[in-house]
């Protein structure tokens, strides 16, 4: 009989457990919560954050002697004044003075037309590249030196990078010691140019882009450093963009390879991004700085954003960054070509060294300063616990809807002991909880039809700019069409779930015992659904993960059906309209249209995944617990 | 309640039976191949145990009955014997007592007395040509004679094959033995000697002999090249008919040779063959020298091609060196500062240096045919000396002194007499029985010590084989059939090195069982707790009933 | 009148026949030995400079081997006999030919790398023989080359046919093909002064004087190579010679240093050039000259040849020629200006990789021909490491960006790869429509690979050697775009009909893709990784099965019954 007692502690064990998280659970959830967003705070602070380091042994910054000297300066200057020049005649004219110029330098050049026709506007372009291809190297590697005939604002010429990609071309085809071809690559159209050259180098036709074939080629490429120093005038500090498509990041090593650059040869203030504290030597600014750029990062990556024509080489499996020239910080010195030359030579002349492709250092980082970082091991733990945070509250409402606490005696005067000295025929049993059926069938269904809505809206919001015909009929912009068609889907869905339920929940209440309220399973799986979804996308992009999960956990975690008050329940409704895409939209008083181009841009032309998220996965959340709320309760 | 129980011990059981038959498969599949060599033999050769050499020699001694045979010869042969034997015996005393067992090595001798009146007239003016010439090796004939002309000393003409005449001047049975056996002791106690040494201390290399060091390290081919080696040809071009030479002049010495190492020749011209070092200038002679202190600094290794691009084989080097414009006549001078008249060197165990000053006239020259014998002369006696051929003869006379007087006839075209030849293949078997055991001996001490080396079958065959060899040649050693022990002492060090220096020997994937442990606890520590609290419990349970 | 001129032709006939004559002289020396320096300047400013070295040693007997070396290199000749090989091609390049910019070049040269690649005689051991031929090289070069192993040898079936003069029934039944290159082999100094030392004068006297490491490793393009190969004697081929010619090529770039296209042997070499070499037969300098004229080359040629094609070429003897000055070439221009239209030879590609991603990706070729109206037939030739898995399948052809109805693969040879064993290989015989643009297209899978078979420096990648675009034996229509490749090839006195099956060759870019790589720093930790969790998984379930469960229901009715029940 010892099994027996030994069952009996083990049940016993269990109950306390079980006691013992149901009183504490929420206690426990909310300190979790609160722990969780604390952390994040922490995170700017100047303890937190380590220096960064150079882990790649073979880059060497800063340690050559660079020969960017004012010849080059005169002749980047020249091509400047021929940009300003043509600045405003057609897109083939500009390419075909560029190439000309390449040529003449004795580089190989191409051009390449390229129409794209996306979320209503047609993009055309002619990107034109030229390859200088390394003396007596094999030329399977090369390194890309881009600029873009629009600065990243999309209306100021970026004359000044345009004239320094031809200066530095025109440069580098003096020297020998060069392993690794040279590409100067001269982006039209924005994102698309560059989307487009990348795709037809690496013939690799992904998004709808019509182009022609590359006929002239070189290498892997291994790196790219992507400039935009706008308009012609001198520059106060260097701004640094790193953020990719979907919150992608280039290696570590990458940057910090330019600011020890910045940092050894010149004095140069370095900024990430365009906006807060510039960085001068040995200035790590104070905790709100780095606070500010946290941010500012978090908010690209979750927006899903490249920073800059940099972004999309990552996809290729390619480091790039982009380098600014921002012309109104205060600051008394400042720089122009000169630097800015030597800068990109002793940068390209470390890329150089490289033997292998950059893979030493992070690629999951946040960087509060320039020269400190956080690596994925101290930022992940704050996101982790918010989401175990509703995974103990998913468990918690499993366990509640499938046992029935009775809360019998459990009797004092039972001893092992006693039992086994004498006869074990009768002692009482402490009474264990009893399972009562759970009813996942409904539960099943909401989610599955939520979702299925989330795909349908995102089927209608893809195919926006395909039926504005049917716009035209009901004489409407389509924008609002399509907004109207995602919401009235995003009511209709709810309302006739519940309808279906409240019609065939009364033969329920006969059952002995009677099985928990659908809303509870419904609960637990929808928190632990959203779980998922956050531990799982904080590693692939933290910052999306984060902010979704700060958005969402205290509704999802409050929100029940209280039939008792109603205008409780019409409240909770208002907040999750709020919470959902089109609330935030409205309520941040964002232009709905301009939104619906940009994300489906984003999502046709460079592949992010935001509004695939949002529409298939968190927006069904919303529709769930919008359910959720207006079920009927018999619980008590 | 009962099944359970049962079920449950069933469970556990199985479990074990799988960790128990599991644990040896592991073993067995993450241990390293190694096959078993035979080392207790190869010990027992290596002290002398399994090893017994003899070389035995028989000699035929043809007496002249002379008349009046006043003399008798009966006892003759058996004397000889006990005298011979005793000589021997008196060395292997000497080593007897520097400890190393005695049945290792002996050198038994036959006499056999034959006496003769045919073509003794014949015989007297030096012709051997007749006679019975089916000898082996070791098997001498002596013919002896009394001496006609009334000259003191004894006179001894050596064949070429395996016999020799001597003239005794006084007609008496001592003095025909005290003869017979010096001539028999001087003719091969060096030899035995040198045998002996190598078998008792074989990886002495104290022993400071000249012939040891010079004479290449046996293999079963050498790389003979020869190189015309021209210091400028901007001022005289050279070129030589070394293919007519090297046929007609090396041919005979080659093929006699291959019986125990083949040779390959090759030739080659360089040009612009420079020397490292300015040659000294004597302004009065006007003439350059080198002085015996550069002559180690004259081959310029770096520049001059001599290595072979294919043969792993040991390459000897013949140059026959023609100096620049700047530098000629180039001249060796001796240490007492005398010009050499054959104006060659011989640089041990690698080969042989001719500087030659041909007349630069005519911007051209060409060793013509005749032009070479001179050279291909001394290039041979180099050869031989690399090789390791021993005159005899000459070292004997040596030892005898002057009472002796030794004539040749004229020597073959071969450039070996049978006495060297057999003298050196003899030599050979023994450095060969030796090396091999050597080596084995080596492989099996390595194998012993790293444990992780792998051992594939094959060593293990050519281990096998190569004792086998060693065995044959001894037997064939005891019944005197050296051709055949030669063979297998060759075959016996082939296989020995080709054991040795197998690649397979070397690459060796070094996981020391510490890693292999570590890697694997974390694996084994977890998955045997619970099974041993289960099977505690069982046990526990089964006391209960 | 006309008598005249028949007494002058009588004369040339003459003249001629002596020629001949004392050409076929030269022939019954045993050995003779030429060198010839040639200087091309190329449409970009740059210039080639050519070395050339031919020793022929005569008298040679297939199977017959000779052990007297004149000015024959005694290592090659050991090597070849010992090898059983009947021809042999070395070529150490670095650097990529530029075939837009520089036309063709004069030695078949080879892809970035090194390229061995030979015949050898068919015996029992031919495959152990290519091995120790592989090795012995090796060591005779300092090269990697015994790195050739059977995963990177393959035999050829269409291209890379006998250099030397040969008859196909013998080669086909009596020898083997086999060819074998290394990509990211570094050519430097340690391989040419080995490769120097072969040379009769080696690098004191002659033109090879002039073979400056310091010079000759700073140019764009350099390749060195070996070729031993059987000749003819005669046009009837009734005995043949043994020739070795080694060939050094290198594009050096005078514009970049002066910014003018102007050269000299000085300013190319750092060196004089003080006398031919005393042993050699001929010893000529040629400059190609260049179609525009306003160039000035001092000192004045000794002679100017016009070769059909429209080259002229300038000729120094340097053998009756004592050099006092430097040959130097000057244009009339102050800065050297890039012309922006290329002489573009006839056929030329490019190759690439396409996709991106670790674990698929595929291979195109764009072959150009740009003869206006010749449709040219060419072999492709391509060689993939086993561990891209190709398939056959996804093999395309496009002309034009187009597909087209009449396949232009001829014949196609492919040979899927063993792994661990054997490369794939593809050899197609085109015809390539005149003016047209080419493109074949594979898809592969990547393999991943173990973890001791990567290298070192395991996330560069992997490189794949350069496929080969060979003309197959007929010569289509007019080949003065061979012009030079055949004059090259086949030295002089051998008959020009003779020359005509050299083929010529053209290099693509060699590749680097990347596989996916473990993570090399903690392999230890991941073995012990997966042990734990095996090890938990082993122990939950462990635990379920042994685990003893009981069955209790609670009422409080009657404890008797419900204590039997618990006890059940």
């Amino acid at each position: 009989m010892s099994d027996i007692a030994y069952a009996l502690t083990r049940l016993r064990r269990r109950r306390r457990l079980f006691q013992t998280l149901k009183k504490w659970g929420s206690k426990l959830r909310f300190l979790l919560f609160a722990v969780g967003t604390c952390w994040l705070f922490i995170l700017p602070s100047d303890q937190y954050h380590k220096n960064t380091y150079i882990s790649e042994n073979a880059l060497l910054p800063g340690q050559v002697n660079t020969y960017y000297s004012w010849g080059q300066v005169h002749e980047a200057t020249a091509f400047r004044d021929n940009i300003t020049l043509i600045s405003n005649s057609s897109n083939i004219e500009k390419a075909a003075y560029v190439e000309n110029e390449l040529r003449k330098a004795g580089l190989k050049t191409a051009m390449q037309n390229f129409t794209v026709n996306i979320s209503g506007k047609e993009i055309s372009g002619t990107n034109v590249y030229g390859v200088f291809n390394a003396p007596r190297a094999d030329g399977t590697e090369a390194l890309v030196l881009s600029a873009s005939w629009k600065s990243k604002d999309g209306e100021t010429l970026n004359t000044n990078g345009v004239a320094i990609a031809l200066s530095i071309g025109k440069f580098f085809k003096g020297y020998t010691y060069w392993s690794k071809d040279i590409i100067i690559l001269i982006t039209d159209g924005g994102e698309a140019g560059v989307q487009a050259w990348l795709e037809s180098y690496h013939d690799h036709p992904r998004s709808d882009i019509s182009s022609a074939p590359l006929l002239l080629r070189s290498g892997a490429i291994q790196a790219a450093i992507n400039l935009d120093f706008p308009s012609t005038n001198d520059y106060k500090a260097l701004g640094i963009f790193f953020e990719g498509v979907n919150g992608q990041l280039p290696n570590l090593d990458l940057i910090n390879t330019v600011i020890r650059v910045c940092r050894g040869s010149y004095n140069i203030p370095i900024m990430l991004h365009d906006s807060g504290h510039h960085y001068s030597n040995y200035d790590h600014g104070n905790y709100y700085d780095s606070l500010h750029n946290l941010l500012q990062t978090m908010r690209h990556q979750a927006l899903c954003h490249p920073t800059g024509s940099h972004g999309l080489f990552f996809r290729y499996k390619i480091d790039a960054i982009t380098l600014y020239g921002h012309t109104s910080a205060r600051i008394s010195n400042s720089f122009s070509f000169m630097e800015i030359g030597s800068i990109v030579e002793s940068t390209f002349r470390s890329l150089n060294n490289l033997l292998e492709h950059l893979h030493q250092s992070f690629f999951f980082y946040l960087l509060p300063t320039p020269e400190r970082y956080i690596s994925i091991g101290s930022y992940l733990p704050p996101a982790l616990l918010l989401a175990v945070g509703l995974i103990l509250h998913a468990l918690e409402l499993w366990g509640k809807t499938g046992d029935e606490y009775t809360e019998g005696p459990v009797s004092e005067n039972y001893h092992p002991k006693s039992s086994s000295s004498n006869g074990d025929a009768n002692y009482i049993v402490p009474l264990p909880y009893n399972n009562r059926p759970r009813q996942i069938l409904f539960p099943m269904t909401v989610l599955i039809v939520t979702h299925f809505a989330g795909l349908l809206i995102f089927f209608v919001i893809t195919n926006h700019f395909s039926y504005n015909q049917l716009s035209k009929i009901f004489g409407i912009q389509e924008f609002i069409f399509t907004l109207s068609l995602t919401t009235s889907i995003s009511i209709a869905i709810p309302a006739t779930l519940i309808q279906v339920r409240s019609l065939n929940n009364k033969p329920l209440s006969k059952q002995i015992p009677k099985p928990a309220s659908d809303w509870m399973v419904l609960k637990s799986f929808t928190l632990a659904f959203t779980a998922m979804i956050i531990s799982c996308l904080s590693v692939l992009n933290f910052s999306l993960a984060v902010f979704i999960s700060l958005m969402v956990i205290i509704p999802f975690s409050l929100f029940e059906p209280t039939p008792k008050h109603q205008i409780l329940q019409y409240l909770q409704l208002l907040v999750l309209i709020i919470i959902s895409p089109p609330g935030i939209l409205l309520f941040s008083g964002t232009n709905i249209d301009e939104f619906l181009r940009w994300a489906l841009m984003e999502y046709e032309l460079l592949g992010s995944y935001l509004l695939p998220f949002i529409c298939c996965f968190y927006w069904p959340n919303i529709l769930v617990y919008s359910v959720i709320v207006f079920s009927s309760d018999y619980e008590n | 309640m009962e099944e359970n129980d049962k079920i449950r011990r069933l469970i556990i059981t199985s479990f074990y039976i799988v960790i128990l038959f599991g644990l040896p498969l592991w073993w067995k599949t993450t241990e390293v191949y190694r096959a078993q060599l035979p080392f207790t033999e190869i010990e027992e050769w290596s002290n002398w145990e399994a090893f017994d050499l003899e070389f035995p020699t028989h000699f035929t001694i043809y007496v002249a009955n002379v008349k009046p045979s006043t003399i008798k010869f009966a006892n003759l042969s058996s004397n000889l014997e006990n005298l011979i034997t005793s000589r021997y015996n008196i060395d292997n005393s000497k080593e007897a007592n520097n400890g190393t067992s005695q049945k290792s090595i002996r050198f038994p001798v036959k006499i056999k007395l034959a006496d003769w009146n045919n073509w003794m007239n014949d015989l007297q003016d030096g012709n051997l040509e007749m006679g019975n010439l089916a000898n082996k090796n070791g098997q001498y004939s002596f013919y002896i004679l009394p001496r006609t002309k009334s000259n003191s000393d004894t006179k001894v003409l050596v064949g070429n094959q395996r016999q020799a005449i001597v003239e005794i001047n006084q007609w008496d049975t001592n003095v025909i033995e005290k003869t017979i056996s010096d001539l028999i002791i001087s003719l091969f106690m060096p030899e035995q000697d040198a045998i002996r040494k190598s078998i008792i201390e074989p990886l002495s290399d104290s022993k400071v002999e000249l012939d040891s060091m010079r004479t290449m390290k046996y293999s079963s081919q050498y790389q003979v090249t020869f190189s015309l080696m021209n210091g400028d040809p901007s001022n005289l071009l050279v070129n030589w008919d070394i293919e007519e030479a090297v046929n007609k002049y090396l041919g005979p010495f080659v093929n006699q040779i291959s019986m125990i190492s083949n040779l390959t020749v090759d030739s080659q011209i360089q040009h612009y063959a420079r020397l490292t070092f300015e040659p000294n200038h004597k302004p009065d002679e006007n003439y350059f020298f080198l002085t015996p202190e550069l002559l180690p600094h004259f081959i310029n290794a770096a520049e001059w091609n001599l290595a072979s691009a294919v043969s792993s084989y040991p390459t000897l080097n013949f140059i026959l060196y023609v100096p620049s414009k700047e530098q000629s006549p180039l001249h060796i001078q001796d240490s007492k500062g005398n010009i050499m008249e054959n104006n060659a060197f011989l640089i041990p165990r690698w080969g042989g240096v001719i500087i030659n000053n041909p007349d630069r006239s005519k911007g051209t020259h060409n060793f013509s045919f005749k032009e070479l014998k001179s050279v291909m002369s001394i290039f041979i006696t180099q050869l031989r000396g690399l090789l390791g051929v021993h005159d005899v003869w000459i070292e004997a006379k040596h030892t005898l002194g002057a009472t002796f007087s030794i004539e040749f006839v004229i020597p073959p075209n071969t450039a070996v007499t049978m006495w060297e030849f057999d003298n050196l293949v003899r030599r050979r078997i023994a450095e060969n029985i030796v090396t091999s055991i050597t080596t084995l001996k080596s492989l099996s001490q390595l194998v012993t010590e790293i444990p992780n080396m792998v051992v594939l079958d094959h060593i293990q065959t050519e281990v096998f084989l190569a004792l086998d060899n060693l065995s044959k040649s001894c037997k064939h050693l005891h019944n005197n059939q050296y051709d055949l022990a030669l063979y297998h002492s060759k075959k016996a060090i082939e296989l020995a090195e080709s054991a040795f220096f197998d690649p397979t020997m070397v690459s060796m994937l070094y996981f020391p069982d510490e890693h292999k442990y570590a890697i694997y606890m974390p694996l084994f520590v977890p998955i045997s707790v619970p099974l041993l609290v289960a099977l505690q419990r069982e046990v526990k349970s089964l006391k209960k009933k | 009148m006309w008598q005249l001129g028949r007494l002058f032709l009588f004369f040339l006939v003459f003249i001629f026949i002596v020629l001949k004559f004392t050409v076929a002289e030269n022939f019954h020396h045993n050995d003779n030995f030429k060198e010839s320096l040639t200087i091309k300047p190329l449409s970009d400013g740059k210039l080639l400079t050519h070395f050339q070295f031919n020793v022929r040693i005569s008298g040679i007997k297939e199977g017959k081997t000779f052990n007297h070396y004149k000015f024959f290199p005694r290592a090659i000749g050991q090597i070849i006999q010992s090898y059983n090989a009947r021809e042999l091609h070395l070529t150490f390049t670095q650097g990529r030919w530029n075939y837009e910019d520089w036309g063709y070049p004069i030695a078949p040269s080879a892809g970035t790398g090194v390229e061995l690649w030979a015949w050898l005689w068919k015996d029992e051991k031919l495959d152990k023989n290519w091995k120790s031929l592989t090795n012995a090289l090796a060591g005779l070069f300092c090269a990697s080359l015994n790195f050739i192993d059977d995963t990177i040898t393959v035999q050829p079936q269409l291209s890379f046919r006998p250099e030397g003069s040969y008859n196909a029934t013998e080669i086909s039944t009596h020898a083997e093909l086999r060819y074998g290159s290394l990509p990211h082999e570094n050519v430097c100094t340690e391989n040419l002064t080995p490769w120097i030392k072969l040379l009769p004068c080696k690098s004191t006297s002659g033109i090879a004087s002039l073979l400056n490491g310091h010079k000759l490793y700073d140019s764009n393009f350099h390749s060195m190579s070996i070729h031993v190969q059987p000749v003819c004697e005669d046009s009837r081929c009734l005995n043949k010679q043994l020739e070795i010619i080694q060939t050094v090529s290198a594009v050096v770039d005078p514009v970049r240093n002066s910014g003018k296209r102007d050269w000299s042997l000085n300013q190319i070499f750092g060196r004089q050039l003080s006398q031919a070499c005393p042993l050699a037969e001929g010893s000529k300098l040629e400059v190609i000259l260049p179609e525009d004229c306003d160039y000035k080359l001092s000192p004045d040629a000794d002679d100017v040849t016009h070769m059909d094609g429209g080259t002229n070429i300038a000729l120094y003897n340097l053998k009756n020629l004592q050099l006092t000055t430097d040959i130097s070439m000057t244009w009339k221009e102050d800065i050297f200006e890039y012309n922006l239209n290329f002489e573009q030879p006839r056929i030329y590609a490019h190759r690439f990789f396409t996709g991106y991603g670790q674990e698929r990706g595929g291979i195109k070729v764009n072959i150009f021909n740009k003869s206006p109206n010749i449709s040219v037939p060419i072999i492709y030739y391509d060689v993939i490491p086993w561990f891209l898995k190709l398939y056959l399948h996804t093999l395309k052809v496009q002309i034009n960006g187009k597909e087209v109805q009449d396949n232009p693969i001829k014949d196609l040879y492919y040979q899927p790869a063993v792994d661990r064993s054997r490369p794939n290989v593809i050899e197609a015989e085109l015809l390539l429509p005149p003016n047209s643009i080419t493109t074949l297209s594979i898809n592969f899978d990547k393999v991943f690979l173990k973890y001791t078979e990567h290298p070192p420096d395991a996330n560069r990648g992997f490189d794949i050697g350069s496929a080969v675009i060979s003309s197959t034996g007929e010569i289509v229509g007019d080949f003065n775009y061979l012009y030079d490749v055949v004059t090259r090839n086949c030295s002089e006195d051998t008959p020009r009909a003779a020359c005509y099956h050299y083929s010529i060759r053209v290099y693509t870019e060699t590749l680097l893709v990347s596989l996916p790589t473990p993570d090399f720093s903690m392999p230890y930790n991941v073995i012990t990784l997966t042990c734990t969790v095996i090890a938990l998984f082993f122990g939950s379930m462990f635990n379920l099965l042994t685990r003893g469960f009981v069955a209790l229901q609670p009422n409080e009715d009657n404890k008797n019954k419900e204590g039997k029940d618990a006890a059940k």
